[in-house]
């Protein structure tokens, strides 16, 4: 099945392609790691701590970490930031890179396979077909929720 | 029951035929986060995600030449690493004892075939999934 219409942020984690609907999407921006606040930081939330962002203060989440991708990925000292759409207001993520966006058409969405992951830890329920790559499919709030509930 | 023997790390192993979907020259695969322990990286097959069994040993998996062995499982399809088809061989050919060596996948080989003087573990990639369906891979800290 085709996505529906609409443009799609690829992104890259760890050397592990990503994508979301814009729509989900707040904001693509750079950020100094000085102005990451770890001083609330809740690791069984995957909160790594703050960002000043637009007259607020919104929590990063460490996806690399939940993912189990090892290594310093991401948290470089330019944070690479998605300001994503949240249930309770806005979060973000760190990035390797945004790859670009792109027409939701070109992309081929598909539900995931259990077998191959570990279940209970697995957050993506769809994955999409970019150019003969899969990408995980991320929604923001179903993400968050899972991150809730771990 | 017809077995096809193939070569991998530079051992031999057999499977069941009637498990076979058909064989792929190697495709690209890809490394994804949460993968359980008994899979290196899944692929693609169409539009089909499918993983790729790991090797216990040996480096068959990444290497630039080789195949995948495509299997229907009771849990879905999953992808078996090889160097090269041996041979088709009807079970008859040979016979089957316990299998004494070492798993060379994260799979179950409790059956071995003799055939032609060489030993070929049958993989069982039913009881392959089934041990590691809820095994953790690598897990988040």
């Amino acid at each position: 099945m085709s996505a529906d219409g609409g443009m799609m942020l690829v992104f890259r984690l760890g050397g592990v392609g990503f994508v979301l609907s814009v729509e989900q999407l707040i904001e693509v921006r750079e950020t100094a790691r000085g102005w990451l606040d770890t001083s609330q930081a809740d690791v069984t939330a995957g909160v790594a701590g703050h960002i000043p962002h637009r007259g607020q203060v919104v929590p990063l989440r460490n996806l690399a970490r939940r993912l189990g991708i090892s290594g310093d990925t991401a948290f470089g000292e330019v944070l690479h930031l998605l300001v994503l759409v949240g249930a309770d207001g806005p979060w973000c993520i760190a990035v390797d890179r945004v790859e670009g966006v792109f027409s939701a058409h070109d992309f081929i969405l598909l539900e995931t396979p259990s077998l191959p992951f570990v279940e209970d830890l697995w957050p993506f329920s769809q994955f999409a077909i970019y150019h003969g790559e899969p990408l995980l499919f991320v929604d923001p709030l179903d993400l968050e929720w899972r991150w809730r509930m771990a | 029951m017809r077995l096809a023997l193939f070569v991998a790390a530079e051992r031999n192993f057999a499977v069941s035929i009637e498990r076979i979907v058909h064989i792929i020259a190697r495709p690209t695969t890809y490394r994804l986060p949460l993968l359980k322990r008994c899979f290196s990286a899944v692929f693609l097959d169409g539009q089909e995600m499918i993983p790729l069994l790991e090797l216990q040993f040996g480096t068959a998996v990444g290497s630039a030449s080789g195949l995948v062995i495509v299997c229907d499982s009771d849990f879905g399809k999953v992808g078996i690493p090889a160097e090269r088809v041996l041979r088709v061989v009807d079970q008859s050919s040979g016979d089957l004892d316990d299998c004494v060596e070492e798993p060379m996948f994260y799979a179950e080989t409790d059956l071995c075939f003799n055939y032609a003087g060489k030993r070929y573990p049958l993989l069982n990639v039913d009881a392959a999934l089934c041990r590691f369906r809820t095994a953790p891979g690598n897990s988040p800290d």
